[in-house]
């Protein structure tokens, strides 16, 4: 039989007094039982834990900037800029610059903030993040028939339509996806999209 | 192992021990939020759009990014508003039980809302509470819900579809520099729905105790290409609620209402709605009035009071550039109200024009100039005991604001400057300023601070009534004298504007992943409040007239914070905590409201399985007291009070929900207010109800 060492059973001891204080402790806890079973419950759930509005729309942004096949002229050459150019106050902005350090396929992306100017000229992606369902049909308007992708996130299923609309139902973003308007802008979106999205066949 | 045998279970149970708290302290750095758990920003942008069309939205942050318009008249992110604003949403609204507008507003933190009766609500903001509230401004799609009888809203007749609201905005403290007088306290705007938003047919229909039936329809469609809109029709019947001694109250109403609302683009730069609403109804009252002929001086009456009204508003919104809009708006109210005491018939109308636009990189202005007309007739059937002299009155108001908000530095210092100027019948011209500056010294903190000035312009009552508060009989200790004593409440013509100079300091955060937090702190200085003061004794040759004239006199300040949490402590189970602390300090206190000091605000909305929603709200308001007419000497003591609503729903299937609420469970019944004079302490009843909607 080998001798424990004094130090260890010293060690032992206060492991075992600790012990009972935790068995006390968690014995008043009992009555907490439902609550900590939640909690672990919770934990157990982190991986469906939330993310922010912009972080999730911004991600989704640049999914669709991958998975959408612009004409061959817009580009100037294969490692020419992308430009996704942003209405929105800075929560908005602040998530779109995120995915500046991202490329899409060769080409950088550039965040290009247009809350002010609104000026569409050079952008490849236009993304209004503000609820404005006129500014979203001015900008529609412009970008008819150019190689522009629209995106809006307006809540409610706005008749004033832009290529893509983000709606979010019941916690979760949906993808409304207007065909029409894509084939007028020569725009290309990738099947692989579209399966996930409500497609919207527009009447004009 | 075997160097050191029994020395295995300790070390397991060391290990054990070590998991156990590590675990626990894993759980409490979840609770509050400092960790962000395995899905982080870093990482969304690795996701695949399978996995981010399926991960939840944080709703806390959803909220600090709601668009609002009240605090600058113009789009901004909550987050990012100088002034203590709160928004009800949608969701809120459903999921809070409420049936009518102001049992929503209880949601907010530094408002007071309390129920007289049945028909009859008081609500404030940071005090001065009452059924005449007077510093509440309260706009329902932009409309002035006003009554300038008494500077304040009738809100029994103030409605809308409640399914149909996107949101209710709401600013304690002044916002007189946009809004102008009356917006002293605090404004409240109530937002539908663009019609475009509401394309389906949705009814609903529900009963139970109090709420003893209700119903609505509202239909919406494409009129054509871009033009969309929408009608509705609503009804309650509602029961009455119960005397102290336990008799019922009598103050049982119904109401249907009815409207419409049109959104259409003209062109890429054109935009108009048109919008209205038509509605009557029917409120009992058991009205109790002084009177000179009654054999002990009181007249106890079961009145049906008829109230109908209606309004039309049209909104032209105009793009001039990319950096320039401009607004007109226009609209016609009207109303008829007939108690026995006041036969009310107001008509309203106004036009206001607004210009937004951008300067020099760095400035954002918006300025605009309102005119609106009034008409009164005020006539009662006891003009001995009330009548407005003259009894036909009309005004006209004119207005002008400007308010530029300029960037210091860019992402991060705000100035904004504003004023509004204004002329009216009563108090002639008004000068309301504020300056504003707003700080964000770190991404996602926002600290802001405020002076401002507001008046409340004088009510057609303070200056035109002569209102008989009580009569005191003769022969008696108080009154010796043979003749009864009338104490006549008597409008005047000099009564002035009161005025606020507020102070005003807010920080809030969503720097927490699953936390957003919110506090503001206020201290508001007062001069030239309202008061009472006693003018010479007359003698009628029925009664001894003792005249109580409106007067400036009363002053003092306020000051307390009011904070808001919310914290998603999981993805199906919401909390919001909001706690409101007040404190005034007046001159003469015992002719103004004693606001309660305390008041809490517990929501907890879960989504226990899938398709059924378990909302429980639990509210605390601290004791107050109220100047009662009947009573002048000491006011009304209303007690604290606990109270808890639970509701429970099922989404049956994607068109049907169901759901059963419970409203003020914890007591059968309670007292909340007392109205100033007129109708008798009323206690508010313990009720139940259930609904369907049915959407298609």
């Amino acid at each position: 039989m080998l001798q424990i060492p004094q130090q260890l059973r010293r060690q032992r001891k206060l492991l075992i007094t600790a012990g009972s204080y935790a068995r006390h402790f968690w014995g008043g806890f009992a009555k907490f039982l439902p609550i900590i079973c939640l909690l672990i419950c919770w934990q157990n759930n982190v991986k469906a834990e939330g993310l922010e509005e912009y972080a999730i729309k911004s991600a989704i942004t640049y999914n669709l900037a991958v998975f959408t096949e612009w004409p061959e002229k817009t580009f100037k050459n294969a490692e020419a800029d992308m430009h996704i150019c942003v209405v929105g106050d800075s929560i908005v902005q602040e998530a779109f610059l995120q995915i500046a350090a991202k490329k899409v396929s060769q080409h950088s992306i550039k965040i290009v903030d247009i809350t002010r100017s609104k000026n569409i000229n050079g952008c490849h992606i236009v993304y209004i993040g503000n609820q404005d369902r006129m500014l979203l049909s001015q900008i529609q308007n412009e970008a008819n028939g150019k190689n522009i992708l629209t995106i809006d996130d307006t809540d409610g299923f706005s008749t004033y339509k832009s290529i893509v609309n983000l709606q979010e139902i019941e916690g979760r973003i949906r993808l409304n996806i207007n065909v029409n308007l894509a084939q007028q802008s020569n725009l290309k979106i990738s099947a692989r999209v579209l399966k996930l999205a409500n497609i919207v066949v527009s009447n004009h | 192992m075997e160097k050191y045998p029994g020395n295995s279970n300790d070390s397991q149970f060391h290990s054990g021990l070590i998991c156990a708290v590590s675990r626990y302290i894993n759980v409490l750095a979840l609770l509050f939020g400092m960790t962000s758990g395995f899905a982080n920003e870093q990482d969304v942008y690795g996701l695949k759009l399978e996995e981010l069309l399926n991960t939840p939205v944080e709703a806390p942050s959803k909220k600090a990014h709601t668009q609002v318009t009240l605090a600058s008249k113009k789009a901004q992110s909550l987050a990012q508003t100088p002034a203590a604003i709160y928004v009800i949403t949608h969701d809120d609204i459903k999921r809070s039980g409420a049936t009518n507008l102001p049992d929503v507003l209880r949601m907010a933190p530094g408002l007071e809302v309390a129920r007289i009766d049945s028909n009859k609500w008081a609500v404030s903001a940071r005090g001065f509470n009452g059924r005449f509230a007077n510093k509440l401004l309260v706009l329902i799609d932009g409309r002035n819900t006003y009554t300038q009888t008494f500077s304040g809203v009738y809100w029994e007749t103030q409605d809308v579809l409640l399914e149909d609201i996107d949101r209710i905005e709401i600013i304690r403290g002044p916002g007189a520099a946009l809004w102008g007088a009356n917006a002293v306290n605090g404004v409240i705007n109530v937002i539908t729905k663009h019609s475009a938003d509401t394309q389906n047919t949705e009814i609903t229909a529900g009963g139970g105790t109090y709420e003893q039936g209700f119903g609505s329809v509202r239909y919406g469609t494409a009129l054509g290409k871009d033009t969309t809109g929408r009608v509705y029709l609503k009804g309650s019947n509602r029961g009455e609620f119960t005397h102290l001694d336990g008799s019922g109250a009598d103050d049982q109403w119904n109401k249907i209402q009815g409207g419409f609302r049109v959104d259409s683009l003209l062109s890429e730069k054109d935009a108009v709605t048109v919008l209205g609403d038509l509605y009557t109804s029917t409120l009992h009252q058991l009205t109790s009035i002084p009177s000179l002929t009654a054999p002990d001086y009181v007249e106890n009456l079961h009145e049906k009071i008829q109230a109908y009204g209606g309004n039309v508003l049209t909104r032209l919104q105009h793009t001039l550039s990319a950096d320039s809009d401009f607004t007109l708006q226009a609209y016609y109210s009207a109303y008829n109200r007939d108690e026995i005491i006041d036969h009310e018939l107001r008509q309203t109308a106004d036009i206001d024009i607004q210009h937004h636009f951008a300067w020099l990189d760095w400035h954002d202005l918006v300025w605009g100039l309102n005119y609106r007309y009034s008409n009164t007739q005020n006539h009662g059937s006891r003009p001995e005991i009330v009548a407005f002299l003259p009894p036909t009155r009309t005004d006209h108001y004119f207005s002008a604001f400007i308010q530029d908000e300029m960037t210091l530095i860019d992402k991060s210092l705000w100035l904004t400057l504003g004023s509004k100027f204004e002329h009216n019948a009563y108090s002639g011209f008004e000068f309301q300023p504020t300056i504003r500056l707003l700080g964000s010294p770190l991404p996602k903190h926002y600290l802001w601070t405020a002076i401002s000035r507001a008046v409340r312009t004088p009510s057609t009552a303070e200056a035109n009534v002569n209102y008989t508060a009580g009569i005191v009989a003769p022969n008696n200790a108080t009154n010796p004298t043979p003749f009864p004593i009338q104490a006549v409440l008597t409008g005047n013509a000099a009564f002035t504007a009161e005025e606020l100079l507020a102070y005003e300091i807010g920080y809030r955060t969503n720097m927490f992943k699953a936390v957003s937090f919110d506090i503001t702190g206020f201290y508001n200085q007062y001069h030239a409040l309202r008061s009472i003061v006693p003018d010479s004794l007359s003698f009628n040759g029925v009664a001894i007239v003792q005249p109580l004239c409106y007067a400036n006199n009363n002053s003092g300040a306020t000051y307390g914070f009011e904070t808001s949490i919310t914290w998603q402590q999981m993805e199906n189970w919401r909390w919001e905590l909001n706690y409101s602390f007040l404190k005034a300090d007046l001159k003469e206190t015992r002719q103004e409201f004693t606001a309660p000091q305390h008041k809490i605000s517990l929501r907890s909305s879960i989504n226990p399985i899938a398709k059924v929603t378990m909302d429980a709200w639990l509210r605390y308001t601290d004791q107050s007291a109220v100047p009662y007419a009947s009573n002048f000497v000491s006011q009304f003591p209303i007690p604290q009070y606990l109270t808890l609503d639970i509701r429970l729903a099922w989404q049956l299937s994607k068109q049907i929900e169901l759901s059963l609420t419970g409203q003020n469970l914890l007591d059968q019944r309670h007292l909340e207010f007392v109205q100033e004079a007129v109708t008798l302490p009323t206690e508010i009843d313990r009720s139940f109800y259930g609904k369907i909607v049915w959407q298609f």
